[in-house]
């Protein structure tokens, strides 16, 4: 049997469940988009290297953001695999229909809100006057995008007030800010792996750019947490989830984001937790 | 007040709307430089402080009693009045709060959007395949010959007299697909062959305008 790991090669999160699927004695290929010359769903992949690959033999299915094609062929090919991983039974971490619940975040933020987790008040609008009734209610407030476009998360000050008109153009995001600190929990499949993150920043991914700092330290949540993040993964038919929680001061848990391709590398670098292993392993099927 | 979501530059949902307000139903039609009007408002959880804002109208989301979606996604060419470098920004920022604002709605919504598709579906030709091949209906996306289009609106497929076979396929299919509303294509030939599926229903022909309008008051 194969791991399919649909990505570029070099990337990191490919490169660590390749290496984690080497570990395990499994045969792990690496195939972006632009590799593909063809898919025939009933049959395999051809690649511009001569080399056919039965889908037959594939285990499970990495798909990672880095595996899209620009060539004509490639995005053909593509779209046919794509197809594929919504149809197939094997594993595949995370199809397109799944992943794609975090392209808006107040979509996603609605389905996290029936799972059991606190989520911020939000407002999405193209009204100024909006801004200063939510911000009269929550402040602080911070804004952040609405899609899946990266956007450091910032706070709205006074002085953006001049700026407000402009939201007249585009809808905007708002989001009451709520204190405490920050987790990020990955969940594979029944596997829950949880570090603390302790920043200096508002948005702890960007700290080292403001000239803060950022450190992870691997816990454990308690059994309770652990299984709401584990059904909130299922709920949104997600096998592999980067979710990014906040415990505040009076000990509630609130959720921000499930993060549907997300990048483990740097957390399981920092804090040990064997995250590309169990990826692998569940790619790999049971044995 | 019937809502539908369109592009400007597509003739299906002013079609649509020309039928109903023929009918005496008031309707608005939303396209994406309606997104850029003030008023517009989507709280996550709280329905009752959804708001519209289409043309003059500033419309609040219980006054809506349904939603219509011809609009599969928001592409930078239906943002002209947007400054051309942020236009690809800006439709991918529209489409995910239209996503997100219409789960807000407490009223029939046809075929809720989900993150595919502004229109609920999304599916790839080669999963309608699949889909067609489950319910015995032949396929061919590579066809490129005459096709003809059927939409089925509730369950019934709205085609001319003597096409049983063919309603009978696109009703197949789309129940199979969980779809209200959506426009499938057929090769002319005696047996109904699949040739591949509408990205939006086509709303504007007079029989599928007023099947659907019956259709939205039965429900």
């Amino acid at each position: 049997m194969t791991v399919l790991l649909w990505g570029r090669a070099g990337e990191p999160i490919v490169e660590a469940v390749a290496r984690a699927c080497g570990r395990l004695g499994v045969e792990a290929l690496a195939v972006d988009g632009d590799e593909l010359l063809s898919v025939d769903m009933c049959g395999g992949m051809a690649l511009r290297d001569g080399r056919r690959i039965d889908l037959g033999s594939v285990s499970g299915v990495l798909v990672r953001p880095s595996g899209r094609a620009q060539s004509p062929e490639g995005l053909q090919a593509c779209r046919a695999l794509h197809a594929w991983t919504e149809l197939t039974t094997v594993t595949v971490l995370n199809r397109l229909s799944a992943a794609s619940s975090n392209h808006s975040k107040p979509y996603q933020l609605g389905q996290i809100a029936e799972s059991g987790f606190a989520v911020p008040e939000t407002l999405v609008t193209t009204d100024p006057d909006d801004v200063r009734e939510f911000c009269a209610e929550y402040d602080p407030v911070v804004y952040k995008s609405i899609s899946g476009v990266r956007s450091i998360v910032a706070v709205l000050n006074p002085a953006d007030e001049d700026r407000l008109t402009n939201i007249s153009t585009c809808p905007t995001q708002f989001q009451q800010y709520v204190g405490g600190t920050d987790h990020r929990v990955h969940v594979v499949g029944g596997l829950v792996f949880a570090c603390r993150v302790d920043s200096t920043a508002i948005d702890y991914r960007y700290a080292e750019q403001a000239d803060g700092l950022t450190a992870l330290t691997a816990v454990k949540l308690s059994d309770d947490i652990a299984d709401r993040c584990m059904a909130l993964t299922k709920s949104l038919s997600l096998g592999l989830a980067g979710i990014d929680l906040r415990l505040d001061g009076q000990g509630t848990w609130w959720c921000f984001e499930v993060n549907t391709a997300p990048g483990f590398t740097w957390f399981e670098e920092q804090t040990g937790l064997p995250i590309a292993d169990a990826v692998a392993k569940m790619l790999r099927g049971p044995r | 007040m019937l809502l539908i979501l369109g592009s400007a530059y597509d003739a299906q949902p002013w079609r649509l709307a020309e039928r109903w307000m023929q009918a005496e139903r008031d309707v608005a039609v939303a396209t994406p430089s309606d997104l850029s009007r003030p008023g517009w408002r989507l709280r996550v959880g709280r329905p009752t402080l959804t708001r519209a804002a289409v043309g003059e109208r500033v419309i609040a989301g219980h006054s809506i009693d349904a939603a219509i979606n011809a609009l599969a996604w928001i592409g930078p060419h239906d943002l002209a009045h947007v400054d051309s470098m942020d236009r690809d920004y800006v439709a991918q920022e529209m489409l995910s709060f239209l996503l997100a604002w219409e789960q807000e709605l407490r009223c029939l919504v046809v075929d809720r959007p989900t993150s595919r598709s502004l229109t609920g579906c999304g599916r790839t030709d080669l999963e309608w395949v699949a889909i067609a091949t489950c319910v015995g209906v032949d396929t061919d996306v590579s066809w490129a010959g005459p096709s003809a289009a059927v939409t089925v609106v509730g369950g019934s497929a709205i085609v001319e007299q003597g096409s049983v076979s063919l309603a009978n396929a696109a009703e197949a299919m789309a129940r199979a697909a969980q779809r209200s509303l959506v426009t499938l294509r057929f090769s002319s030939g005696s047996r109904p062959v699949f040739v591949g599926a509408e990205a939006r229903p086509e709303v504007g022909h007079d029989d599928v305008a007023f099947a659907l309008l019956e259709w939205l008051e039965r429900s």
